[in-house]
């Protein structure tokens, strides 16, 4: 048979959890749990037809090529995000493109834009190419035509036997504003398109 | 003849008053005056003129630290975002003609930039205020609720333990008294 003892110390621990679930608002607006989740920014790149498929490669003068830049933010809050928009030759791709440092190439235009915990930025971008010029195994790009507006460049690409094509690089590179360091800091990402240079028919 | 000497100085010392207002009053008058006519020069020093590409950008970096800081107090900033885009893309817009060397349609963008920054600014600082008062508010009205349960929930738990008690000793045991479990 159950004695005194017991109920008493059966309606002490009913009671006790009673009062730790009147208290839990309180608790939980003073107690704060470290989020588990690693924040992160994604950006990624799509073909005119928002696929992964059609890419545009050979471009030419007079053509307007378009693909579509996405930034996705999975920071935990709103940021304050800079895309900047890059054109350079092999060479350089190599001397400067890369996730741990920004390139040093000067933008040909920068989209700030402003985005929410959880929400994705989308922008089509049109492009390309004016004042080409073809030498024997050489080319040299003086504009580039980023949403109709005319950007003067100094690009030039030499012939790649093995692949048989002039390559240019255009690329995006993301920024995210610090409001500690008060700027603009490179994200570590960036994405864009090879495009091979050919002459006009 | 005392008399007479005595009303002389209070009619001295009212007229040397009456001077000192006046003069108390010019001086006003001419602060005033001063303030008005350099009001101008003020708003030019500040105007946009001197406000570069980089000075645009960094009044957004600064509208969107508020903006930031107002969503950490629990204010919805969500009105913010479309407005503080529309002030992106002048910036964006700025940066390009800077770029092109159209110091006009820089300086125009920047301007129209600026605005909207010190406009999301001001409504971010808004919401962040209303944001905190509310958050005080919900914070005093929840933990008196919490503590009147918890009150009532000891009360209740201590009488219902007494009823018990008492069901237990006359039922099961089949005392007419208590124990010496309390």
């Amino acid at each position: 048979m159950v004695n005194l003892r017991s109920y008493r110390n059966l309606f002490i621990t009913v009671t006790l959890v009673l009062v730790v679930v009147a208290a839990s608002p309180v608790l939980a607006a003073v107690i704060s749990f470290p989020d588990g989740s690693e924040p992160f920014t994604e950006l990624w790149i799509l073909d005119s037809g928002h696929t992964t498929e059609n890419y545009p490669f050979n471009v030419s003068v007079g053509g307007v090529y378009k693909v579509f830049v996405d930034v996705a933010n999975r920071m935990g809050g709103p940021e304050f995000y800079l895309l900047q928009v890059k054109f350079c030759n092999v060479s350089q791709y190599v001397m400067e493109v890369g996730d741990s440092e920004p390139s040093s190439l000067e933008s040909l235009y920068d989209f700030y834009f402003f985005l929410g915990d959880e929400n994705v930025w989308e922008s089509g971008v049109t492009f390309g190419f004016q004042d080409v010029s073809f030498g024997e195994d050489t080319v040299a790009v003086g504009s580039v035509v980023v949403d109709g507006v005319v950007f003067p460049v100094d690009a030039s690409a030499l012939w790649d036997s093995e692949a048989g094509v002039f390559y240019f690089h255009l690329f995006f590179e993301l920024w995210r504003y610090d409001t500690a360091l008060q700027g603009f800091q490179f994200d570590h990402r960036s994405v864009g398109v090879w495009v091979n240079m050919t002459a006009p028919l | 003849m005392v008399v007479h000497v005595i009303m002389a100085r209070r009619l001295s010392m009212e007229t040397n008053r009456c001077v000192v207002v006046t003069l108390r009053s010019k001086f006003l008058v001419f602060v005033f005056l001063v303030f008005l006519i350099s009001v101008p020069f003020i708003v030019e020093s500040y105007g946009f003129d001197d406000v570069s590409v980089a000075g645009a950008e960094e009044a957004l970096g600064s509208s969107y630290g508020a903006v930031l800081a107002a969503e950490q107090a629990g204010a919805n900033v969500s009105s913010l975002v479309a407005q503080f885009n529309v002030g992106c893309e002048y910036l964006s817009q700025a940066y390009m003609w800077d770029s092109l060397g159209n110091s006009e349609n820089s300086s125009y963008f920047v301007g129209l930039s600026y605005t909207i920054a010190g406009d999301v600014q001001s409504e971010a600082l808004a919401l962040k205020d209303e944001a905190i008062r509310a958050s005080g508010d919900n914070f005093f009205t929840t933990t008196v609720v919490s503590i009147v349960s918890i009150v009532a929930i000891i009360v209740l738990s201590f009488v219902v333990w007494r009823v018990f008690k008492r069901y237990y000793f006359r039922r099961v045991v089949g005392l007419n008294q208590g124990g010496s479990v309390w």
